[in-house]
This record gives C-alpha cells, sequence and structure tokens, in this order.
C-alpha cells in the first residue's frame, strides 16, 4: 500500500508482493488455455492460419473470438468480484465465514431475477430486477440488525449474519413459490436452468456491463480498502481511533453487495467463491504491513472461476452447470475454511 | 485553559440503569486515576461514557472544553486513545499493521507527515524487533504492550485502558505498570480500571472507587486505606510496608 510506505518509512520490511505477480501470470496463462480448450478444440496450427488470412470464415478462431473469449474473461472478472465482495464483508463484519450468499445478497438477487423471469421480462429486465433486489436485501438486512441491534444491545457483527440468514431463507421461500406460481411449460425450465447457475449466455455487451458495474463496486472498495482493517480491531477501538465505523462497513457492505447481484443478474447463483477465495488468500499470504491480500484474493477467485468453467463445458457434450460443480466442490473446501477459523 | 477532561455531575448506566450516583472530577495531562470496585460494579461503564461510546444518563462530559458528544470521531481521537479489556486482533494480523491502524487518524494525506513511527513506538513499548510478528503469537503481555503500542499511534492527550493488568501474569502485571508511569510521566493522562488496589499504588494514581453500598468516592494518590478497601470490596485487608512502600492484602 502506497499509503503505508509514506507514512511508516522506517517500516522498511514489507513483504515481497511475488505470490500477487505469480497469481498474475498463472491467471493469464489460464485464460489462454481456457480460450483454446473446449469441445472443439482449438490448435495452435489453427491460430497460425487466422494469423495468416484473418477473413477465413470457418476458421475454428471465430469460436474463440464471439463465444470462448467474453466468457472467459466475463469468468475471470466474476471470479474476481465475487472473492473481493466475500473478502469485503468478512472484514467489515468480523466474521470469517460471511459471504454475500450468507447475508441473503445472492437469495435477494435471485429472486428479482425469478419474479422477472416468471413475468417475461427481456434480460436487461431481468438482470435489473437481480441487481435491485439483491442491492434492496441488502438495505433490509442492514436496517433489521440495526433495529434489533438497538432493541437487544447485542453484537452488531452477529446481528448482521443472523438477520442475513433469515432473509436468505425468506428469499429462498420466495423463489420456491415463483417456482410454484411459473408456467411449468414455458418460464420454469428457464428459471431453474437460471438458477443452476451458468456463464453460458455472456457475450461481449454483457461483459461491458459486468466490466461498468464491478468497475463501480471496486473503485468504491479501493478508496476504502486500506482503511478497513481497523474494524477488525472491534467497534469500540476501530471507533475511539477516529473511524467513522458505521460509514465504513456500510460502504464494504453495498460495494460486495453491488458485486454479488451483478453476478447473480447475468449467471444466476454461484456459490461458495465469496465465501472461500478469501481463506485461499490468507492461507497464501495472511494479512500483514501492506494489509488485506486483496489483489490476491481476486486473481485466485478470477483462476478459479476460469478453471471451473472451462473443466464444465468440456467435459460432457452437454455443459454442466458450474454453479452445480462449485456447490459440490465448495462443500468440503467450507470445512477445511473451518479448521482454520475455529478456535485452537 | 480548560481542564484535559472535565466531569460535571455525570451518570453513567446501560438502557436507562444507573450505576452510580452523580460524580464531578477534572484530569489533566500527566495525571493518572485508577478506577477500582468489584467486578459488575460499572467501571468499564463510566470509562466506555467517558469515551463519548455510550450517552451519560446525566451530567457533561467536556474533553478540552467540548462536550464529548458534539466531538467528531476525529477529533476525539486525537484527546483519547482506547484499550478494552479484552483487545481484539485477528489471525494473522502482523505487530507492524496493527499499529498502522492505531494511526487511523494520520491516513489522510494532510496528516501523513505528522504520523508518529511504528518502529520508534514499538521501541517505546519495549517490543523492539517484533514488527513482523504475529499478534495473535505472542504472550498475554507482550500482547497487551502492542495494544498499549496501538493506542499511543493515536498520539491521543489522554489514554484509557479498562483493565489492562487482568489476564497477565505478575512479572506482566509490573512491566505494564511501568509502562503506564512512563506514559504518564511523557505528560498523557492515563485513565484505567484494576481489580487490583495495589496497582493504583504503584502507579501513585488518583482513585475512584466503587463502593459495595452503591456510591463512589475519590481519594488522591496514596490514600487508600484498609477500611476503605473494605467498603469497595466486602473483606477485611491488612497493610503491610515493602521495601518503603505500603501495599495491600486482603485477609483470607
Amino acid at each position: 500500500m502506497s499509503d503505508h510506505a509514506s507514512i511508516f518509512p522506517a517500516a522498511q520490511k514489507k513483504p515481497p508482493r511475488t505470490c500477487d505477480w505469480l497469481a498474475f501470470i498463472c491467471l493469464i496463462l489460464v485464460i489462454i488455455g481456457a480460450l483454446f480448450f473446449g469441445r472443439v478444440t482449438v490448435g495452435v496450427a489453427d491460430f497460425w492460419a487466422w494469423w495468416q488470412d484473418a477473413a477465413a470464415i470457418d476458421s475454428p478462431m471465430n469460436i474463440v473470438f464471439s463465444v470462448r473469449a467474453p466468457r472467459v474473461l466475463a469468468a475471470a472478472f466474476i471470479g474476481a468480484g465475487l472473492s473481493i465482495a466475500g473478502l469485503a464483508s468478512q472484514i467489515a463484519l468480523r466474521n470469517p465465514l460471511a459471504s454475500p450468499d450468507v447475508l441473503g445478497v445472492s437469495a435477494g438477487a435471485g429472486l428479482g431475477a425469478c419474479i422477472a423471469m416468471a413475468a417475461g421480462a427481456s434480460v436487461a429486465g431481468i438482470s435489473l430486477a437481480a441487481f435491485a433486489a439483491g442491492v434492496f436485501v441488502t438495505a433490509v438486512v442492514m436496517a433489521v440488525s440495526a433495529a434489533l441491534q438497538r432493541v437487544s444491545g447485542r453484537d452488531p457483527v452477529l446481528m448482521t449474519v443472523l438477520v442475513g440468514l433469515a432473509i436468505s431463507s425468506f428469499c429462498a421461500a420466495g423463489i420456491s413459490a415463483v417456482k410454484w406460481w411459473a408456467d411449468p411449460f414455458s418460464k420454469l425450465p428457464a428459471i431453474t436452468f437460471w438458477l443452476l447457475g451458468s456463464l453460458a449466455t455472456l457475450g461481449w455487451i454483457e461483459l461491458a456491463w459486468l466490466v461498468l458495474g464491478s468497475g463501480l463496486a471496486l473503485a468504491l472498495l479501493l478508496a476504502v480498502g486500506p482503511r478497513l482493517g481497523v474494524l477488525a480491531l472491534g467497534d469500540a477501538v476501530a471507533r475511539s481511533a477516529g473511524a467513522n465505523v458505521a460509514a465504513l462497513r456500510w460502504v464494504a457492505l453495498t460495494a460486495s453487495a453491488l458485486l454479488s447481484a451483478i453476478t447473480v443478474a447475468f449467471c444466476g447463483m454461484i456459490g461458495w467463491l465469496a465465501l472461500l477465495m478469501p481463506h485461499a488468500a490468507r492461507a497464501v499470504r495472511p494479512a500483514d504491513a501492506r494489509g488485506e491480500p486483496w489483489a490476491l484474493c481476486a486473481l485466485l477467485g478470477a483462476i478459479a472461476l476460469v478453471v471451473i468453467d472451462t473443466l464444465c463445458r468440456s467435459i460432457a457434450d452437454s455443459e454442466f452447470p458450474p454453479g452445480v460443480a462449485l456447490g459440490a466442490l465448495g462443500a468440503p473446501a467450507f470445512l477445511w475454511a473451518l479448521t482454520r477459523v475455529l478456535p485452537k | 485553559m480548560s481542564a484535559l477532561l472535565d466531569c460535571s455531575a455525570v451518570v453513567s448506566g446501560r438502557a436507562g440503569q444507573a450505576l452510580h450516583p452523580a460524580i464531578s472530577f477534572t484530569i489533566n495531562a500527566g495525571e493518572s486515576l485508577c478506577l477500582l470496585g468489584r467486578n459488575g460494579a460499572g467501571k468499564s461503564t463510566l470509562l466506555l461514557t467517558l469515551l463519548g461510546q455510550l450517552p451519560a444518563l446525566a451530567g457533561e462530559i467536556v474533553w478540552q472544553g467540548a462536550p464529548v458528544a458534539q466531538i467528531p470521531a476525529a477529533q476525539l481521537s486525537a484527546l483519547v486513545a482506547f484499550v478494552p479489556q479484552r483487545p481484539i486482533a485477528p489471525e494473522g494480523m502482523r505487530v507492524d499493521e496493527l499499529l498502522r491502524l492505531g494511526g487511523y487518524r494520520f491516513l489522510s494525506p494532510k496528516m501523513r507527515k505528522s504520523a508518529p513511527q511504528v518502529l520508534e513506538m514499538l521501541a517505546r513499548v519495549g517490543l523492539q524487533g517484533f514488527e513482523a510478528r504475529q499478534v495473535s503469537a505472542l504472550s498475554g503481555g507482550e500482547q497487551q504492550r502492542a495494544m498499549v503500542a496501538r493506542a499511543l499511534m493515536q498520539n491521543a492527550h489522554a489514554i484509557i485502558l479498562d483493565e489492562p493488568t487482568a489476564h497477565l501474569d505478575v512479572t506482566q502485571q509490573s512491566q505494564i505498570l511501568a509502562l503506564l508511569r512512563q506514559i504518564c510521566a511523557a505528560g498523557t493522562a492515563v485513565i484505567f480500571s484494576s481489580h487490583d488496589p495495589n496497582d493504583a499504588l504503584r502507579n501513585h494514581a488518583r482513585t475512584l472507587a466503587f463502593l459495595a453500598d452503591g456510591t463512589l468516592e475519590m481519594r488522591s494518590p496514596g490514600a487508600l486505606d484498609a477500611a476503605h478497601l473494605a467498603r469497595i470490596y466486602g473483606g477485611a485487608f491488612t497493610r503491610v510496608e515493602i521495601a518503603g512502600s505500603a501495599r495491600f492484602l486482603a485477609n483470607a
């Protein structure tokens, strides 16, 4: 953090950024690999032929540029965005098991999208509904937990997570109700498939929206990132150190809601990444004089989702939903994370 | 020039329940005040009220002429720092990061130049060479000193510590008390609570005692006696002299 270097010139012994750079190189390699990998394998020869004659209509490189490239890049952005959303909410709530899924954002966005789909909205309408519902649910969770906290005087952090769980389960009930109500022939299959979580529909236009939305949220987080760590010391200490605790927490949670609602809007429910990637990043490089491993967390999340999505679209004749694969892989990984965060 | 901290007719409590009758006192630079009382008497609540983190039920708490509720967080952090009874440091956080966050109010570009130095502060609390260690891997006494260093990074006029010697072994307790004496001698006001009246004696602190009958009593430094302690804790005490200084022992 440049902040740190200039404030405390005496603390020169900063850990090197080696793992960040290694992860970055790894991400580039994974992206290049993913472009050539799939049901239609594109070889170096195809690339060379296209390089000689870019106008060739039947070149398999057309698949790479029109279908795979936007999808792979979107997977990288979504993976990074979800992981950052998880890290931000874990720091903001001082809870290593917090994530937008736990806080009800994903379920809320899912419910919004389901209602829009059942009502026959366009793709843009569905995305907007998912996004609006995700942010709305975050606001509800924050307001309800603040109210309960005022009444009971209990720990606001624990309160937020528990209220998130309750609202999440309310939204899940809502999703089931919408499925029950939706036309079983024209609407239900689409809703069900979308809920599985898939990146198949992502093209260049969706990618542009994704970059725009997550860019906004990332800018918000970058602005408070170096300061956010103060929340880890507890509200009383953070406040006495001069932090506006409520505002810091609000910015972090809003940005993380934005990131995860955007994801749900474009590709349905992608679970676990937000919860797990911060743990993976901290296992590689714990929070140190440069603060939390934001960059590493984003890079690892991007690598993970690109790899999983590429495998899911390649292994079978019909695509396996990455949301389902993540759900299966996430459970054991979560147990691993538990062994790290539970007190010894 | 107004006092650093001026409390007039202050009543603290939680959820509208007063924990003690109104109390008035002032604290100036370089003074030391020790809150004594049984567990649950209301020491922590009064400390949090002085910090402006709990509203006073009655009376006025004024830091350098300004009522505490009207001071913005950033300005208040330049007046008083806080070390809670059980400070939190997340698993894996390094000592230098803990201190960097302590200097939170210096993170803005305008303030950067006047920020205290992490390594100097570590040396001041006797933790030279600890900057790259993990806070959670330190001993109890080292952790407490790191937490004090974290608070000192605010460069505030006063520091409030809730039971700084609790959960420490005897040597570590002495080290923390010595550190508080040194902070006090450097001109910072030190307000701390303790379950051990000898802590107040050793640091020559004024005492504010929560008596067992629910009242408060202020005594000047060194003015503790066995009868007074009996009214705080309910048991009998014996005064002994060790190397010329007084100590109190509870009669079992």
